[in-house]
């Protein structure tokens, strides 16, 4: 286990030291900022509230796990693989003595990480910005929805980026995986929005899975069924990238 | 006498119909082992295969006992090594370079960090961004890479490129010297003949994928007056030149 | 070694994919609670609009500021279908307290009403008796063309509201639905748009009886959203309560909290019974409805109708024209008739575009439409009314002359 630890540090140093992650955040910020006072001006100028403190939270999810987040991550996802096949610098960590599926396991801990400490910036920001500008209305039970809609969004975004891991281990080009990952995202969006129905069987349709938790009486069996297809899609991307990860001659 | 290094039957062959063909081969605690061959003979092929980066379509490499294919880690924990190109993180300090790989080791701390920068001659570059080195400098820095674990066996591919006189100097006296004081052993790959006539104690020739022969320094010198005859008449043997 | 691994790889390849397909189509095919009550509204109203003999509903309305009523109606219908008879009893109720309420009786003779402020029994005998579908026919509102559109806008705006239905089955057989949203977890862009139309278009109207809703100003949001509903064995909605709590400041920054609840019951199904009330010893004033005439297209309308072709000319209106309409024939479906212009000789130049067309109007389909071909073979249509004494007629795609003062009513030409 002490190798599989220490490729997590590593693969989370590599993505912090690159520059997106700061980029990232600065985006996250200003789309924050944008918002709020979106948000403000409407209420001010319709005399309405229409966005309370632990509301706003909420919006800028609905709205960062559609966008940004998905975005950054393909990019994190991109850097960790076929950045590093194109740069050579794959080898330099699969000579050290850790096994393969070790290393392919850190580098998603790594991403995943990278999506939880998004999330929570996002969403520390979002509160800030929430209570500076509604403080009327905090409760703790708003806080913990917030906080729990946040967490769950975890999930099936871990889940897509599995799907761009897979993607980035087929193709050799960095560019040619993001182009890639861009019209399966518009391609799943489109055919949700067409045929709504069938929405359960395209992953991005779960980016928004944080409103079935958000919710007085929760819906358990619609969540473990959710839940399981998010698991299903990441178990079978996660092994399939695993087995190109492996087979893979450098 | 304990084999560090044994390859057994080792086959890869590409679709071009390149590639090595069983390849047998073992390297004995204390060797500096020469892998000689010309540009394109399967020697980064054969050294890909030996340290886990490429799977062969037959035969097995095992290192200290381990076979590389089911026991990656065991086989690797005491192996430094630098394949086709020393390469490091860019973005990173030498520093940070370093470090990220020492995590994989128990016993490497930040002093044995400045240790292999003061010994590959670095160390005043060490906060300093990679990607302002120069060719010589990142394949100094790969070397203290390669030699950040106290490996027992360190296998380089072409580690004289990119070095300017004075450098090639700095690092062969450095392997000589970690072979001496730490009884480390070499793999080290070369096209270069007088290169390897310098600096190894056994010579293995590859050409055209096929092993030629191996034989200690001392034999060969003492039936051709140089490496080089020895050379010419192995591969002559062999058909062509 | 490389096979076992190779194995395990694609067993667990195999164990996501399975577990991805079989929980995804489970999920495609499954019906969550907002899709079950959808589909329970859907049939009480397919139930309603034809199953049932009889039944008597209850609905109703109240408006409450901060807990204490502003107004408040409630309406029970007893609906015999086989007889064709209803009748309804409404009841408004104000914050003053005052109360009001309404008697109506219907049956395919006569209808009667009531105040309650007042003794008298106003009686309408109709002169022909009407037919039973007129009086208790329910129209389903989801067989209308548009109703598939309009609820895929709707589940669209829904979104993930939906989640928020909750579905609880009895042994019984019998179903409760219940749902609560509060405004953190309505979608911003819904509250704001609710809150915004209810502002502009509630808030400080006047409810009758100088009761109004408080003029919200500022903070309006939606505070809750909650409703419940239950379904008998039979599958349709028996009971059905909502609520919807708009909270906001006034002009002089009062809080307010406007409830707003519906209750609606159906119950004594096929076995409800209407009566004609016993008007012997009332105070009677009776009044005999005679068939609308405007409703149906009669004989009297056959014949030339006529109206001016006028321009505008150096600020003087100038006849240059006449325009007819000659109704030809009717019978049960259709009107026949055609179109003509006539011009003034010294204005011959105004009729170069002249039309001249034979239409025929289907009063069962869409009645004030008409198609028809004109002199050129171009096919040409509109719509045309007729109304009391006079038709009026706009034709489609009229390319009239600049001067021209259009006029669409045309007159009964009378042969004297």
């Amino acid at each position: 286990m002490g190798t599989f630890k220490a490729a997590v540090i590593n693969e989370i140093i590599k993505i912090y030291k690159k520059k997106k992650v700061i980029v990232a955040v600065i985006i996250s910020l200003f789309a924050i900022v944008m918002g709020q006072l979106m948000v403000t001006v409407v209420n001010t100028g319709f005399g309405l509230r229409a966005v309370s403190g632990t509301q706003f939270p909420i919006l800028v999810l609905s709205l960062f796990s559609r966008t940004i987040l998905p975005f950054f991550t393909t990019l994190v996802v991109i850097d960790v693989f076929s950045g590093e096949f194109s740069h050579n610098t794959m080898k330099i960590t699969m000579t050290r003595p850790i096994t393969r599926i070790k290393l392919f396991t850190a580098k998603v801990s790594a991403v995943a990480f990278f999506v939880l400490v998004n999330l929570i910036i996002v969403m520390l920001l979002s509160m800030l910005a929430g209570i500076l500008f509604n403080s009327d209305s905090i409760t703790e039970m708003g806080v913990f929805r917030v906080l729990l809609a946040y967490i769950v969004t975890l999930i099936p975004v871990v889940a897509f980026a599995l799907i761009i891991v897979f993607l980035a281990n087929i193709f050799k080009s960095g560019t040619t995986v993001f182009f890639i990952s861009v019209i399966i995202f518009i391609a799943f969006n489109a055919i949700t929005i067409a045929f709504p129905r069938y929405s359960s069987l395209f992953i991005t349709s779960m980016f928004d899975w944080h409103s079935l938790w958000n919710v007085n009486t929760f819906q358990i069996s619609k969540i473990l069924r959710e839940f399981f297809i998010i698991l299903g899609c990441a178990i079978m991307f996660y092994t399939a990238g695993y087995y190109l990860f492996d087979k893979r001659d450098l | 006498m304990e084999t560090v290094l044994k390859v057994v039957g080792v086959t890869k062959k590409y679709n071009n119909g390149r590639g090595i063909f069983d390849i047998n081969l073992d390297v004995q605690r204390g060797d500096i082992f020469g892998f000689l061959g010309p540009n394109g003979a399967g020697k980064t092929t054969a050294m890909k295969i030996m340290t886990g980066l490429m799977s062969a379509d037959s035969g097995d490499v095992e290192i200290f006992g381990h076979s590389i294919t089911k026991e990656f880690e065991k086989a690797m924990r005491k192996v430094g090594c630098i394949i086709e190109t020393a390469e490091s993180y860019t973005y990173l300090s030498a520093y940070e370079n370093l470090k990220l790989f020492s995590r994989f080791y128990d016993d490497v701390d930040n002093n044995r960090i400045d240790e292999v920068l003061e010994l590959t001659g670095i160390l005043k570059y060490k906060k300093e961004k990679v990607k302002n080195f120069s060719l010589g400098m990142k394949q100094r820095l790969g070397i203290a890479a390669a030699i950040l674990s106290r490996p027992e066996l360190v296998i380089l591919d072409e580690p004289l490129n990119g070095l300017d006189v004075q450098g090639m100097i700095e690092i062969r006296k450095l392997i000589k010297l970690l072979a001496e004081t730490e009884k480390t052993t070499f793999f080290i790959s070369s096209h270069l003949i007088h290169d390897v006539e310098l600096t190894c104690d056994r010579i293995g020739i590859l050409y055209n994928g096929r092993l030629v022969n191996v034989d200690s320094k001392e034999n060969i010198l003492k039936n051709y007056a140089s490496l080089e005859n020895y050379y010419v008449s192995e591969v002559g043997k062999n058909g062509n030149i | 070694m490389k096979t076992k691994k190779r194995l395990t790889i694609l067993l667990s390849f195999c164990l996501g994919a399975a577990l991805f397909m079989s929980t995804a189509f489970a999920d495609v095919f499954s019906k969550e609670g907002y899709d079950q009550f959808k589909d329970a509204i859907k049939y009480t109203c397919e139930k309603l609009s034809g199953d049932y003999d009889s039944y008597t509903s209850e609905v109703a309305l109240s408006i409450k500021d901060n807990d204490t009523l502003i107004m408040s109606n409630a309406v029970i219908a007893k609906v015999d279908m086989v007889n064709g008879k209803r009748e309804n009893i409404s009841t408004d109720e104000y914050g003053n307290g005052k109360k009001e309420s309404y008697y109506y009786y219907e049956d395919t003779k006569c209808s009667i009403r009531k105040d309650s402020d007042k003794d008298t029994y106003y009686l309408y005998e109709y002169e022909n008796e009407r037919d039973v579908k007129d009086i208790s026919d329910f129209n389903n509102p989801f067989e209308e063309e548009e109703a598939e559109d309009i609820e895929k806008i709707f589940d669209a705006l829904i979104g993930n509201l939906k989640h928020h239905v909750i579905v609880k089955e009895n042994n019984d057989g019998t179903k409760e639905f219940s749902g609560t949203i509060s405004d953190a977890q309505i979608p911003a862009l819904i509250n704001a748009v609710t809150s915004f139309f209810f502002k502009q278009a509630v808030s400080g109207s006047n409810l009758g009886d100088d009761e109004f809703i408080p003029n919200l100003k500022d903070d309006v949001f939606i505070n809750t959203v909650s409703g419940n509903a239950g379904v008998n064995n039979d599958g349709i909605i028996d009971n059905l309560f909502a609520s919807f709590v708009l909270s906001g400041k006034d002009e002089n920054g009062v809080e307010h909290k406007l409830t707003f609840e519906a209750v609606m019951k159906i119950y004594s199904i096929n076995s409800t019974f209407v009566t004609k009330p016993d008007l012997t010893g009332k105070e009677v004033e009776k009044d005999v409805v005679k068939s609308d005439p405007d409703a149906y297209i009669s004989g009297k309308y056959l014949g030339k109708w006529k109206s001016d072709i006028v321009i505008e000319k150096h600020d003087s209106f100038i006849k240059i024209g006449e325009k007819f309409v000659e109704i030809t024939a009717i019978d049960d479906r259709y009107v026949y008739g055609k179109y003509y212009e006539v011009y003034k000789e010294e204005y011959a130049e105004y009729a170069e575009g002249k039309r001249d067309f034979e239409f025929k109007l289907d009063t069962e389909e869409d009645w004030t439409r008409f198609e028809g071909v004109d002199a050129s073979g171009n096919p040409i249509d509109g719509f045309i009314w007729f109304e009391r004494g006079y038709i009026n007629m706009y034709i489609n795609g009229d390319i009239r002359s600049e001067e021209e003062v259009y006029n669409n009513q045309f007159n009964k030409v009378f042969e004297e």
